[in-house]
């Protein structure tokens, strides 16, 4: 797990006065999981939208497979990822089938691969339904078959279990753990679940007003503890600032 | 990529019911007028309509909605991606932000022609269903023949087209602006009718492309009453100022996409 699939240097987000993410490094080896964890308005998002291109930095570079990506406007190292921002957003009318279609064109991939990969899902008996009459759970798993359409070495994925109940959340796990060990596929995954984190992730990153606070490898005895830990100290000084107010 | 992801706009219109909805008002408009207009009895000899006036007439009015139709379906292209969120979907993708701009307006353009071309054939079969497509007679002197009269129908149409691009680019700038479609369909339509009431107050309206959009309709007219026309200045300024416009609302909604965070 040494060569780094992901690479972020000294990233630094400005929005006018407010400072979203100061000075942010880290990085993501080959096959390896890591969970990105903070609070809400942490610097999660701003992360994960800098990474795609969504956003451009004040400062700093990301590095895919040792390639700058920042600012780069082809969107050709985009074929290495497969992201989910937020939530899976799709076409409401269209049907999840068209949807994914849609994008495999885009990548350049057949129908076919929109069809299995809806079988891998478990959307095939579904995928005529139009996409704003899925559930929770549906719209998960098909953004899932989405980020696997163009067989990615990295997945980038925005609390994919938000909303979803314990059966689906359990069954987006088993998607994420059959990816990222099977195909040897890199992942940065956002989350608030920290039982998700300890399942899923080999190491935990902990953001706190858009800084580093926390890099924890959770292969370690009572790794998830420490992260617990962190944000018990968060809390409690939260709570103290709120006192003094 | 821009023909791929041109096809897609396509499918996903086809998909709402909108569209259908504003192509039915605005032939549902031309149609009534022109059959009001052709079976209305003429007062005086002046009164009594032409064929290629009539045609003239519905097809002014045809596209004056559908020139609304456009800003509609043209301000939500770009406003309905940001407030679904897909367009966080979209450019993760591998593909560059101005291909994604240049195939919404290719989309756009297709559709206003598509919207010209029916205008102008129900106008056609409206016109050859009741005063026919004769000569162009006055007391019993032939004014222009049928062939004269098929030319000025053509070369409206094409005029007509060019002055529908700045209409779409302009439609797709406003969306660009708006995370609400409500809000950009809106801003979209009070901004044409302003440009437009504004231009003729001011005295610059024959510099916006709003003013010319019926001239070559105008221009049919003229040569239907039997009035004398030439091919002025003016309509040069016009084909100019559409170009013109058409080149800058292009350019300045890539830039305004290439530097856009997509934060929100």
């Amino acid at each position: 797990m040494s060569e780094a699939v992901l690479r972020v240097e000294g990233l630094t987000k400005r929005y006018g006065r407010f400072t979203a993410l100061r000075d942010l490094s880290f990085s993501v080896a080959k096959g390896e999981v890591v969970g990105l964890l903070g609070q809400n308005g942490a610097g999660k998002s701003t992360t994960i939208k800098i990474i795609c291109n969504l956003v451009r930095p004040t400062a700093g570079e990301v590095y895919l497979e040792g390639q700058p990506v920042t600012g780069q406007r082809s969107g050709e190292h985009r074929r290495k990822m497969g992201v989910i921002v937020e939530a899976p957003r799709f076409y409401p009318l269209l049907s999840g089938r068209a949807n994914l279609e849609l994008l495999a064109r885009i990548y350049g991939a057949g129908d076919g691969r929109a069809a299995a990969l809806l079988e891998q899902v478990g959307l095939s008996e579904r995928q005529e339904e139009r996409f704003g009459r899925y559930s929770m759970g549906m719209k998960q798993r098909l953004g899932l078959a989405a980020v696997l359409l163009n067989e990615p070495s990295l997945v980038v994925l925005d609390e994919p279990t938000t909303g979803l109940d314990p059966v689906a959340q359990l069954q987006i796990h088993d998607l994420i753990l059959k990816l990222t060990r099977e195909h040897q596929v890199s992942a940065l995954m956002c989350s608030h679940i920290l039982s998700e984190v300890e399942t899923l992730c080999h190491r935990a990153l902990v953001l706190h007003r858009g800084e580093l606070l926390l890099e924890q490898s959770l292969r370690e005895k009572d790794g998830i503890a420490e992260v617990a830990k962190v944000f018990k100290g968060i809390a409690d000084e939260l709570q103290k600032q709120g006192d003094l107010q | 990529m821009i023909r791929e992801l041109t096809r897609q706009e396509f499918r996903k219109l086809s998909a709402q019911r909108y569209p259908y909805l504003l192509l039915a008002m605005v032939l549902i408009a031309q149609i009534a007028h022109m059959l009001a207009a052709a079976l209305a009895a003429p007062e005086t000899t002046l009164d009594v309509l032409t064929g290629p006036q009539l045609w003239a007439k519905g097809a002014g009015t045809g596209l004056r909605f559908g020139v609304y139709g456009l800003l509609v379906v043209g301000a939500m292209g770009f406003s309905q991606e940001f407030a679904q969120g897909t367009v966080k979907t979209i450019l993760v993708l591998p593909l560059r932000r101005w291909e994604w701009v240049a195939a919404k307006l290719v989309f756009l353009v297709l559709l206003a022609l598509g919207l010209l071309l029916a205008v102008v054939m129900v106008g056609v079969l409206i016109v050859a269903l009741t005063l026919g497509w004769g000569d162009v007679v006055r007391e019993e002197v032939v004014l222009y023949g049928r062939g004269e009269v098929w030319l000025q129908v053509l070369a409206a149409t094409a005029l007509t087209a060019v002055f529908l691009l700045p209409v779409c680019a302009f439609a797709q700038l406003i969306g660009l602006y708006f995370s609400s479609s409500g809000a950009a369909v809106g801003s979209a339509l009070l901004l044409g009718i302003s440009l437009e009431a504004a231009g003729a107050l001011g005295g610059f309206g024959k510099y916006i492309f709003m003013y010319h959009l019926h001239r070559p309709i105008g221009i049919v007219e003229k040569l239907g009453r039997g009035l004398p026309f030439r091919w002025d200045a003016l309509l040069y300024w016009g084909l100019g100022a559409c170009l013109l416009s058409f080149a800058i609302f292009c350019v300045w909604q890539v830039l305004r996409m290439e530097r856009m965070d997509i934060a929100g």
